[in-house]
């Protein structure tokens, strides 16, 4: 990561779950509703608590999560109650999936850190979308190109925050520089852990907190600060184990895979070779047999 | 919660799953086409061997047209393709240049790969085209065929046409696990096991021309590596069963009978790929010939060589939509 | 912004976090301060979420939570005793006949209780007083009308042949109010006294205990404690409490008197007038507040003057302001403010000689507001209706407000949408268009970007804003439609000369824009906002009236009687002050960093840019703060005068002295101490007892809804005996306590949506977010019901059945009642069939009745039955009625 560079801290702590900053996205990014059909014929709700866009997508770049926790779920017992609600978008990795694998260089890292699209140049490919281990980025139906969220890059180019984090009524997201950021949230998850909400901890980068989940089901766990994918410069302080966030409690950049696996296939060929020539040469041993 | 960090592999489709398999068969004949000029010996099994791969040349060049039809198909924009090979100027984040090269993505690889072995399937179909006396009557065609036999038949230029069919029949597995999909990205065997698969299609397009024709030597030899890049194939999906169950996605593949992925892996995969050329051609038998015409090979009638053939790349096509919606399945 | 300084905040009644989820930044600012959140609610929310403590109750057992925690502070000692002493009327005297409702014989009611009215009469509930001051004779008016405070016949107009007569020239207001002054109120600071407030107040809550809240709430005892135990430790002179409501609470039979429960808690712990104290009424649509304040009740004027009432002695002007003068309060200044909204109504017609034109005035005959309007109008007796901004088609009881309208012969929508209303008749008339008669207009209206205006918040700040777009198409501003409106009919009534059409005649409309105004826009007639906001403002009188150089004025002190000045709402003089130097540098105003955090600049609060209310009682009764950490106004005894540090106006008479003695023959708030805060009322005290300003008790009394599935434990009588009821066809209530009804449910808002939805399911962004109506309810209802999570139910009343998708969750919880399981559903109420995501309207159950003080339904609870739909298809029509 380099100086000056851009990012998000989302406070998950705070969130309210109000959807304003998915509003606001749609709003400044100018997307459209998700499905104008399902609304229509009565297919979009999806009963799953307060969520009913599922996940990001093309025309989602975020999307509130709701996670209830109220209690065993099957029993009556609504003992320390809790509802997690986290914003989730592209987390702009400093080791990004999707950048390194597209091979148009559709994708590119921008002067502000972040991680951007060139519409015109993308293919369609979809590759970047298996790659990015969070779930992200998604083809667009309508232009066959990808999107995702692009960290409002035309308002950091003017010197404005994000359209998210700007409409965000607790503060949940920050917009601001990675550096700064990473010194308010570690001041943030000491505090609450001064509060006896030792549940909190970092997930992007390992500012070296650790403590234990307070309620719910991994209720005694022991959580601590993580850095993933070299760190995401849209980060979080969580509550609970990433997976309660559905996201991925070890991710990876992809490209581990790649030298690997092309080593392994470098001893098959040569396997292949052999056993190829050896089948016609036994071949040779065999006619010589029969030969009368 | 219902949203996976992890979305639906857009790959999961018809087409992707006939272009890899077309491309894989494409690749597998011409490494079989490289090996048979590669072993090609003296006497009659050699001469048995060139026939054969002369005949084996006209099949890569129209299959990597198909495979180039449903890339472009698959996109949508033919014209947005070029982007993967000459840098776009608006991409100036990559450097100045014409030419795209993402070191780190297997796409870009693959691209460049198929391009080459595009190119390269030219020769043997030439060669085919000459063999079978369709490009110009002699001498002129002695001519051409010195520079192409020089060209088509020298070894290293052999290995070299090898490894590029194995590359094409290798980059899309890397590819595969070179994503954070559920299954693909789990193992590091897929670029390994695509490649063997693909050999293998080639080695039943050898065995189904080889029969056909009858040549009895050639098909002798086949057999073997039916059942050798059978046995190869079945031992990498072993280690590959075993590395999903340790992350715990072997599931989707091996036990949800219900859906459509676990009974073709059973039928088509291990049944048709595997134990079936290994089963049926285990035994070892004389080449018998009458008249110069081989009639049985490995004590197997000539005609059942091509029946196993088929069998098998029907295998590998299972193997192709197994691996691709293997994803899809351990998704939803 | 105030709760930001809260050392506890306890939401009840309220679901900020959804509903105010801008304002809620200032509770989680306390929060991260150290606070402790606290959140009272039948349902867990995204509020409860953001909590410390959620606290589970049954809809519509407030007063039981609210009336123990006042028993819990009484008998514990927790209350501030100086603050109670001083501040509050505890230690009053009540009449000697007052009869509690757990006195013999009484069971549940207060004394003067008439059955064949349903209505109380109030004399036992006064005060005990001194001698009133001797009243002097007083000459007759000039018209020789009577002024003792006799109703003439309701519904007869005042004598329209003496309209233009005088009957205030030459009244000298001031000694007329000084001969009405009442007697001092009898006090026993000892707060000992049996007929003390105090000492009838703990009686009246003694049965109000935690296990009382357990058996009827359906609240953990432990729970209840543990609320008290908090709001307890942080309320005194070092810390505050605040309690935040909305409609949670007011939207009951007993919705005014549940307010009033907190109210009183919350003078017993001195939290009111202090910073991080006070209840917080959150407001609802966004200048809700504004409109309350300028009067879109049919029963107050501009600034909260009374509407001149024909059932009561408001015949001439004199008789008007000698009724609703207080001789001993701020209102004693009600001569100056009505003059001056009549000079600004009638401008320069309206003269002394003719009563300021006073007499064109419409009186009111009764309750006017909206249910009742509706029940009229079913009953045939409305010929149409003008509906601006409002959407009625899905208000409560919406299939007989459908019905109702069918019987107008016209009616008028304007509105940015095609709302149901406008569309009322799609619903009722069904295949057969022709079978609804009344002719519909459908007007489009300019959107609130679209037009100049203000708006104001619902901490009585208002702001300026400019008009930003020009509306599509043929959409006009409602000023536009209003102001052209009257000047048609000024134009057809011009050549009149009945005395009924001189109001008509004289209307100020005097708004025609400047050239500026409208320069940049393709309408070059809409009015002036900006005008008008500066008659509300008030000027005086010129010779000619002409608002373009009109000199605003700068405070409410400046209104005269005398028909010099001119005002539309005097609580608003003064704003223009802050307000136009507002309109150009608000975005630059940051509160607490170049702005004082109470917002002086960034945001002018009526009255007087006074944001805290009542705010000298932040100071003990010497006038020093009552700590460091609480310090707000206070007494500068150097200097002689009031202060505050954070740029906030004192809400106090600025150089009265702490020690100031009451002053029996002083009018107005000279009539109390300098001790007395609370400047509104007409003993300068925080009232722990109405004798007056309620129909339904002196104290809060837990009654059950009207409609509940458990009878009262508490009383004999059920329910508020004085709530409002109609008994007409399409109205049935659900059996009281029947089997037939058994699941309690409320209904509620999310963030998703706004209100009934013309402003959000028309809008894609957020009608993706929340595409269906749906019913919320536990997992233990739902396999009692045989329901899976995302199926369709029907949620039937003897109203009518809504189909919704059933939302399973463990945010809802069965109660046990008394030993008995209850179980509690909600629906949120924001759906219908016009607009993008459209559903059933879930206040089709909902029913026609209402509190007695205000007429605010009964929305938030109320009883159903909950069965799974047969029909599971997602298009299905819309569930049979019963
Ligand atoms: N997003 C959004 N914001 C809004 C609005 C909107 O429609 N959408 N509407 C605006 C308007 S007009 C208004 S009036 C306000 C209303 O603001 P709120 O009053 O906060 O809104 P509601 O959701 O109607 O009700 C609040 C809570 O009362 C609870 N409740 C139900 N019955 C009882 C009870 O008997 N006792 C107690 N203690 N709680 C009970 C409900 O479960 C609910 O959580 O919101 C304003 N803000
Ligand atoms: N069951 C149940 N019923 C309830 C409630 C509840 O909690 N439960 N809540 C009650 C409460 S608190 C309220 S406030 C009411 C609200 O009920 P309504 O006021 O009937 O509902 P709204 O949707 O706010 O209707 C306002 C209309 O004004 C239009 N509008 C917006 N701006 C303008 C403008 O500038 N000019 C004009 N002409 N039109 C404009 C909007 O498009 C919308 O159609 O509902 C009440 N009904
Ligand atoms: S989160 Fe995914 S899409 Fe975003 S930068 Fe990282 S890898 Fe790319
Ligand atoms: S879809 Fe577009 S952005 Fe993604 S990898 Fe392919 S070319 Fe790059
Ligand atoms: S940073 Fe911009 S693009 Fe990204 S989620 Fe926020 S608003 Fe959307
Ligand atoms: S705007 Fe802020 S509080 Fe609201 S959902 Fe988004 S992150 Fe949460
Ligand atoms: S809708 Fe407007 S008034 Fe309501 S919370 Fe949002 S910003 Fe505030
Ligand atoms: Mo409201």
């Amino acid at each position: 990561m380099t100086a000056g560079t851009k990012g998000m801290f989302v406070d998950t702590s705070v969130c309210t779950g109000c959807k304003a900053c998915q509003v606001a996205c749609k709003q400044w990014n100018e997307l459209p509703m998700e499905d104008n059909e399902a609304v229509a014929n009565h297919t979009a709700f999806l009963g799953d608590s307060y969520d009913n866009t599922g996940h990001l997508s093309a025309t989602n770049w975020r999307h509130v999560k709701f996670v209830e926790q109220i209690g065993p779920a099957d029993s009556s017992d609504r003992a320390s109650p809790r509802w997690l609600m986290m914003s989730d978008s592209c987390k702009h990795c400093e080791q990004a999936g999707c950048l390194e694998v597209c091979p148009t260089g559709a994708l590119f890292r921008t002067q502000f850190g972040s991680v951007d699209i060139h519409q015109d140049v993308c293919i369609g490919c979809r590759y970047c979308v298996g790659a990015c281990p969070f779930g992200v980025i998604e083809v667009n139906k309508k232009t066959g190109r990808v999107n995702k969220c692009i960290l409002c890059q035309d308002r950091m180019e003017i010197g404005m925050g994000t359209a998210c984090a700007k409409a965000c009524p607790t503060a949940s997201i920050t917009f601001g520089n990675v550096d700064d950021l990473k010194v308010m949230a570690a001041e943030r998850v000491k505090a609450l852990h001064a509060r006896g909400e030792t549940s909190a901890y970092i997930y992007g980068w390992d500012l070296g907190n650790s403590g234990e989940i307070t309620a719910g089901p991994n209720k005694g766990a022991k959580v601590k600060d993580m850095e993933v994918v070299g760190g995401l410069n849209v980060f979080y302080l969580l509550l609970d184990k990433p997976d309660v966030y559905a996201l991925p409690a070890a991710p990876s950049v992809p490209q581990k895979n790649m030298a690997p696996s092309a080593g392994v296939a470098l001893i098959s060929a040569a396997v292949l070779g052999v056993t190829g020539l050896a089948a016609f040469r036994r071949r040779r041993m065999a006619e010589a047999e029969v030969r009368p | 919660m219902i949203n996976p960090y992890v979305l639906e592999p857009h790959w999961a489709n018809w087409m992707l799953t006939l272009e890899m398999f077309v491309a894989g068969v494409a690749a597998g004949t011409f490494f079989l086409i490289a090996l048979m000029n590669a072993a090609s010996a003296p006497g009659r099994a050699g001469a048995e061997d060139r026939e054969v791969a002369a005949r084996l040349g006209f099949i890569p060049m129209p299959l990597m047209l198909v495979v180039a039809i449903l890339l472009i198909a698959d996109l949508g924009e033919p014209g947005r393709f070029m982007n993967i090979i000459f840098r776009s100027p608006i991409a100036e984040e990559r450097g100045p240049g014409i030419f795209m090269f993402n070191p780190n993505s297997p796409m870009t690889w693959g691209t460049y790969v198929i391009a080459l072995f595009g190119l390269l399937t030219l020769v043997p179909f030439a060669d085919a085209l000459l063999h079978t006396g369709r490009l110009g009557r002699e001498p002129v065609a002695a001519d051409r065929r010195r520079i192409l036999e020089t060209v088509a038949h020298h070894p290293i230029g052999m290995a070299f046409c090898a490894l590029v069919a194995l590359a094409v029949g290798t980059y899309s597995g890397v590819l595969l696990n070179v994503t954070s999909q559920n299954v693909w990205g789990d193992t590091i065997l897929l670029g390994a096991m695509y490649m063997v698969f693909s050999a293998l299609s080639g080695a039943a397009v050898a065995a189904i021309v080889a029969d056909r024709l009858g040549y009895a030597r050639t098909a002798s030899a086949v057999r073997s590596l039916l059942v050798w890049f059978a046995a190869i194939s079945g031992l990498l999906l072993l280690v590959f069963l075993v590395n999903l169950a340790a992350v715990g996605r072997a599931s989707p593949l091996v036990a949800d009978l219900d859906q459509l992925v676990a009974p073709i892996f059973w039928i088509g995969v291990v049944g048709l790929a595997i134990l079936y050329p290994l089963l049926a051609l285990w035994r070892r038998g004389p080449v018998v010939t009458r008249g110069g015409r081989s009639l049985a090979v490995a004590g197997l009638d000539l005609g059942r060589l091509a029946v196993v053939g088929t069998g098998v790349l029907i295998g590998v096509l299972a193997f192709r939509y197994v691996l691709l919606y293997s994803a899809l399945a351990a998704t939803q | 912004m105030d709760l930001q300084h809260s050392d506890a905040v306890v939401f009840m009644g309220s679901n900020m976090a959804e509903c105010h989820p801008v304002g809620f930044k200032w509770p989680m600012k306390a929060k991260a301060r150290g606070a402790t959140l606290i959140h009272v609610d039948p349902r867990f929310t995204r509020t409860s979420a953001m909590c410390d403590l959620y606290v589970p109750m049954r809809s519509g057992t407030d007063i039981v939570f609210l009336g123990a925690l006042i028993n819990y502070v009484i008998e514990n000692k927790k209350y501030l005793e100086e603050y109670v002493i001083n501040f509050t009327n505890a230690g009053t005297l009540i009449n000697a006949g007052f009869k509690d409702t757990d006195d013999p014989g009484q069971d549940g009611f207060f004394s003067g209780y008439n059955p064949q009215t349903r209505a109380y009469d109030r004399t036992t509930w006064q005060y005990q007083t001194d001698a009133a001051p001797v009243r002097v004779p007083e000459p007759t008016t000039p018209t020789g009308e009577q002024s003792d405070g006799q109703a003439s016949q309701p519904g007869v107009t005042s004598r329209p042949g003496t309209l233009g007569a005088s009957s205030v020239a030459g009244a000298d207001f001031a000694a007329l109010i000084a001969n009405r002054l009442p007697g001092v109120p009898k006090t026993d600071i000892s707060l000992s006294h049996p007929n003390s407030v105090f000492q009838i107040l703990r009686r009246h809550y003694a049965r109000y205990t935690p296990e009382m809240v357990e058996r009827v709430c359906g609240t953990p005892k432990e729970l209840f404690l543990k609320v008290a135990e908090t709001i307890t430790a942080n309320s005194g002179r070092d810390r505050t409490t605040a309690f935040v409501y909305a409609v949670g609470w007011t939207q009951h039979t007993t919705g005014v008197q549940l307010i009033r429960t907190a109210g009183m808690l919350q003078a017993l712990l001195g939290n009111i007038g202090r910073p991080g104290g006070g209840i917080m009424a959150l407001r609802g649509h966004a200048t809700i507040q504004g409109c309350t304040d300028i009067a879109s009740l049919y029963n107050i004027h501009p600034g909260y003057l009374s509407t001149p009432d024909a059932t009561k002695a408001h015949d001439t002007l004199r008789d008007y302001i000698l009724t609703e003068t207080q001789p001993t309060s701020f209102w004693s200044n009600t001569p100056a403010y009505m003059v001056s909204q009549l000079k600004a109504w009638f401008g320069d017609a309206a003269t002394a000689q003719n009563d300021y034109l006073y007499d064109t005035l419409p009186k009111m005959t009764g309750d006017h507001s909206h249910l009742p309007v509706f029940v009229e109008m079913s009953e045939g007796k409305i010929k149409g209706m003008i509906v601006t901004g409002q959407n009625p088609a899905t208000s409560i009881n919406s299939t007989f407000q459908r019905k109702a309208m069918a019987s107008l012969e016209w009616l008028v929508v304007l509105d940015s949408y095609e709302t149901e209303t406008a569309a009322f008749w799609k619903d009722v008339a069904g295949a057969d268009p022709k079978a609804v008669r009344t002719e519909v207009f459908f007007i489009p209206a300019a959107h609130i970007a679209e037009k100049d205006g203000s708006m104001t918040q619902t901490q009585r700040t208002i702001q300026w804003h400019d008009k930003a777009a020009d509306p599509p198409g043929d959409a006009r501003s409602d000023l536009f439609f209003w102001y052209d409106l009257g000047k048609r009919l000024k134009r057809r009534y011009a050549n009149s000369n009945a005395p009924r059409d001189l109001g008509i005649k004289h209307m100020t409309l005097d708004y025609d824009p400047e050239p500026a105004e409208v320069a940049e826009w393709k309408h070059k007639d809409e009015p002036s906002a900006f005008k008008i906001f500066k008659e509300i403002n008030g000027f005086t009188v010129q010779p000619k009236r002409d608002l373009a150089t009109a000199v605003p004025l700068n405070s409410f002190a400046n209104l005269q009687a005398n028909g010099t000045t001119a005002c539309g709402a005097w609580i608003y003089t003064g704003m223009l002050q802050v307000v136009s130097g507002q309109m150009v540098n608000r975005a630059r105003m940051q509160p607490g960093k170049n702005d004082g955090w109470v917002s002086p600049n960034w945001g002018w609060a009526w009255p007087g840019n006074r944001h805290q209310l009542y705010n000298r009682a932040s100071a003990d009764a010497q006038g020093r703060p009552w700590s460091e950490r609480k310090k707000f106004t206070y007494w500068d005894a150097a200097a002689r005068t009031w202060k505050n540090d954070s740029g906030e106006g004192i809400d106090f008479t600025p150089t009265k002295a702490p020690e100031t003695p009451a002053n029996p023959r002083g009018i107005g708030i000279a009539f109390h101490s300098g001790a007395h805060p609370f400047l509104l009322k007409t003993d300068g005290k925080a009232w722990l007892f109405a004798p007056s300003g309620t129909s339904d008790g002196p104290l809060p009394t837990h009654y059950e809804p009207w409609e509940s599935p458990v009878k009262n434990l508490l009383y004999k009588q059920d329910r508020n005996p004085v709530a409002k009821i109609w008994e007409v066809g399409g109205n049935k209530y659900n059996e009281f306590a029947g089997a037939e009804f058994p699941t309690v449910i409320t209904t509620y808002r999310l963030t998703e949506h706004h209100l009934s939805g013309t402003m959000s399911r028309w809008l894609p962004w957020l009608a993706e977010l929340q595409p269906e109506l749906f019913c919320e309810m536990s997992p233990e209802l739902a396999r009692e019901k045989g329901i899976a999570n995302g199926d369709y139910v029907n949620v039937i009343s003897s109203r009518a059945t809504t189909r919704a998708r059933a939302l399973v969750t463990k945010r809802l919880r069965p109660f046990t009642i008394d030993g008995k399981t209850v179980h509690q559903v909600g629906m949120p109420w924001h759906w219908g069939y016009m607009g993008i995501a459209t559903s059933d309207v879930a206040n089709n159950v909902t029913a026609l009745v209402a509190d007695p003080n205000v007429t605010i339904h009964e929305g938030k609870a109320f009883t159903c039955r909950i069965e799974r739909a047969a029909d599971q298809r997602s298009n299905a029509p819309k569930g049979a009625k019963v």
